[in-house]
């Protein structure tokens, strides 16, 4: 196992003294190649092959998307829509935001993207209404974790490219498990409020008010109807939904509400180009350092040794939830999916466990992840947001990590939440 | 507006190229049913141009994800360590990919001669992209680190 431990030695070394993930990852990659002569010319090879694959496109096109209707002040309108809906509970405009933050994972795959997003708007508001700024920003960035349950997902696009599960079919399979995670966090929101006095929005809700909020956020709210329409209807892939979202956009955004300019176009292309690549920089790089792996028998390893330990599927199972729950505060969600998840595919067969289901419950645990500190996308987000270190923002987070653990259990325990809108929809047979 | 740079401009000019070309894609595809296999093959090589030019932008905004919990306790010598160690290997794995992407160039352009699948042009007018484009992120890795290192050192905090 000495191989195992130079190569994670160097990739953990390199992350804690502050490199780039995709710098430690592709160090640790090139100096295996290297050291063990697994054959050089595959680090271009690779490096090239690793990112020209057609589902991957869907990253970029699903980025853009939500850049536009973000630029297009779409988030604005869908934000105003739900908070006259559920604003005047108590903590209403909390609650609002955690829904808001769900609505808008059904936009964009990221979850950060959804943070930079959603908190913009309901952060400030917030904090003018008496929260806590570091309660704000804590349940923004927990609840845009949902972005990468609630489809288009990056996640699970990176998932299905790993293991060849259908991406329109893991798609399908995050949406109740996203809204079960929703409904925690509402309750976790609710319960804090209460005990901490915030109230819900002064004005009231009046059916008129409520329906023109709506007529206002109906392109909005359109956007999720293509995309998931097009792809449970079986008419189009994920990356065809991706492009005619990215077009939707474009038209809302120019057409309907006038709110797109060259500029605002040219920042969301720059924007997206960047965004796109800090994901692809880690998924070619990682998945040079997870053929290294393999080429070495280091998976094979621990994969067997994840065997000799696990009794039963469901000890396996929550073993999994446990190795993700642990590795999500060092780790991001790609870099998981490529170092880590290879060990526990191979072993599903034996266990007899449905492969997309497990990817469902594993984006479960990676989206817990982007909000455990030291790395926590989501939460590293919100605390610049509000000008604070994420120390100090993450004192707040713990109610919400607890609420999401409940509810990957939950998820974990009933398989059912992840396969019946796949199977539902013909996209997929167990 | 604020003047654009050469990578800039070459990203928001190959995003367009790839959303157009598999939009007319789609809509050919359900309004006429005819396919353009290739543009799947020009979409994935765009993508890879891309990818590179968008890392040496991110390079350029310090967007990469990492970890600053421990670096930021280190005093200011060792910041600056770690920096320089962090440019450094960054430059050696991508000058790694270039110099095996310029052999099999190379080798493409002499020996093998291999053509892609659905075009059937030469494949090393793909793979010269990623070294071409990668001057970009040797530039701006150099340009952020030297930056940073300079911030450090004259007192401010990363």
């Amino acid at each position: 196992m000495s191989a195992a431990l130079l190569l994670f030695g160097i990739f953990i070394l390199l992350i804690i003294i502050g490199a780039p993930i995709g710098t430690a990852i592709g160090a640790a990659g090139v100096f295996g190649i290297l050291k063990y002569d697994l054959g050089a010319t595959m680090i271009s090879k690779n490096f090239i092959a690793g990112i020209s694959k057609f589902p991957l496109v869907a990253i970029p096109f699903f980025v853009l998307e939500g850049e536009l209707l973000a630029k297009g002040g779409l988030a604005k309108k869908i934000s105003h829509f739900i908070t006259i809906l559920v604003g005047k509970a108590r903590g209403g405009l909390a609650i609002a935001a955690v829904v808001t933050a769900a609505f808008w994972g059904a936009i964009s795959g990221s979850g950060p993207a959804t943070a930079a997003a959603i908190g913009l708007i309901f952060i400030p508001s917030m904090i003018e209404q008496g929260y806590l700024d570091t309660f704000a920003a804590s349940v923004v960035a927990a609840a845009s974790g949902l972005a990468i349950i609630i489809p288009p997902s990056i996640a699970f696009i990176v998932y299905g490219n790993i293991t060849g599960v259908s991406i329109g079919a893991l798609f399908l399979g995050g949406v109740i498990p996203g809204l079960v995670i929703m409904g925690f966090f509402i309750i976790i929101t609710y319960v804090i409020s209460r005990k901490r006095n915030y109230h819900g929005i002064q004005e009231r809700g009046s059916a008129k008010e409520i329906w023109n909020a709506f007529k206002e956020a109906i392109w909005a709210i359109l956007a999720p109807v293509i995309i998931l329409g097009s792809i449970y209807a079986g008419i189009a892939t994920p990356t065809e939904s991706a492009v005619i979202s990215v077009f939707y956009s474009l038209f809302v955004g120019i057409f309907v509400y006038k709110s797109l300019g060259k500029k605002e176009i040219i920042d969301s292309l720059i924007g997206t180009a960047v965004t796109s690549a800090v994901v692809m920089f880690v998924v070619t790089f990682a998945g040079i350092f997870s053929i290294v792996e393999s080429n070495l028998g280091i998976i094979d390893a621990a994969g067997n040794f994840v065997v000799s330990v696990s009794k039963s599927p469901i000890a396996f199972l929550l073993l999994v939830d446990l190795v993700l729950f642990i590795a999500g505060f060092f780790l991001d969600a790609i870099s998981i999916l490529y170092v880590i998840m290879p060990i526990f595919l191979p072993v599903l067969t034996a266990f007899k466990i449905d492969p997309l289901f497990f990817g469902v419950m594993a984006t479960v645990a990676l989206a817990i992840g982007q909000i455990t500190p030291p790395v926590a996308v989501n939460l590293y987000v919100t605390s610049n947001l509000i000008k604070k270190p994420l120390d100090q923002t993450s004192k707040e987070i713990w109610p919400f990590v607890a609420f999401a653990v409940i509810g990957l259990l939950v998820i974990t325990f009933f398989p059912k939440l992840s396969l019946l809108l796949p199977i539902a929809s013909k996209l997929y047979t167990p | 507006m604020r003047k654009l740079k050469l990578e800039e401009i070459l990203a928001i000019v190959i995003l367009s190229i790839m959303a157009i070309i598999d939009f007319i894609n789609v809509l050919s595809r359900y309004i006429f049913h005819i396919s353009f296999a290739a543009t799947e093959e020009i979409t994935v090589n765009l993508f890879v141009w891309l990818t590179v030019i968008g890392i040496a932008i991110a390079f350029e905004r310090g967007s990469h994800l990492g970890m600053n919990t421990v670096f930021d306790k280190f005093p200011k010598s060792v910041k600056a360590v770690a920096i320089i160690i962090s440019g450094v290997l960054a430059i050696f794995i991508f000058a790694m990919v270039d110099f095996y992407a310029i052999k099999d160039v190379i080798r493409d352009m002499t020996l093998y001669h291999s053509r892609s699948e659905a075009l059937n042009i030469p494949v090393w007018i793909y793979t010269i992209g990623t070294p071409i484009f990668s001057i970009f992120v040797f530039k701006n890795i150099i340009v952020s680190t030297i930056k940073n290192v300079k911030t450090l050192l004259t007192g401010g905090v990363k």
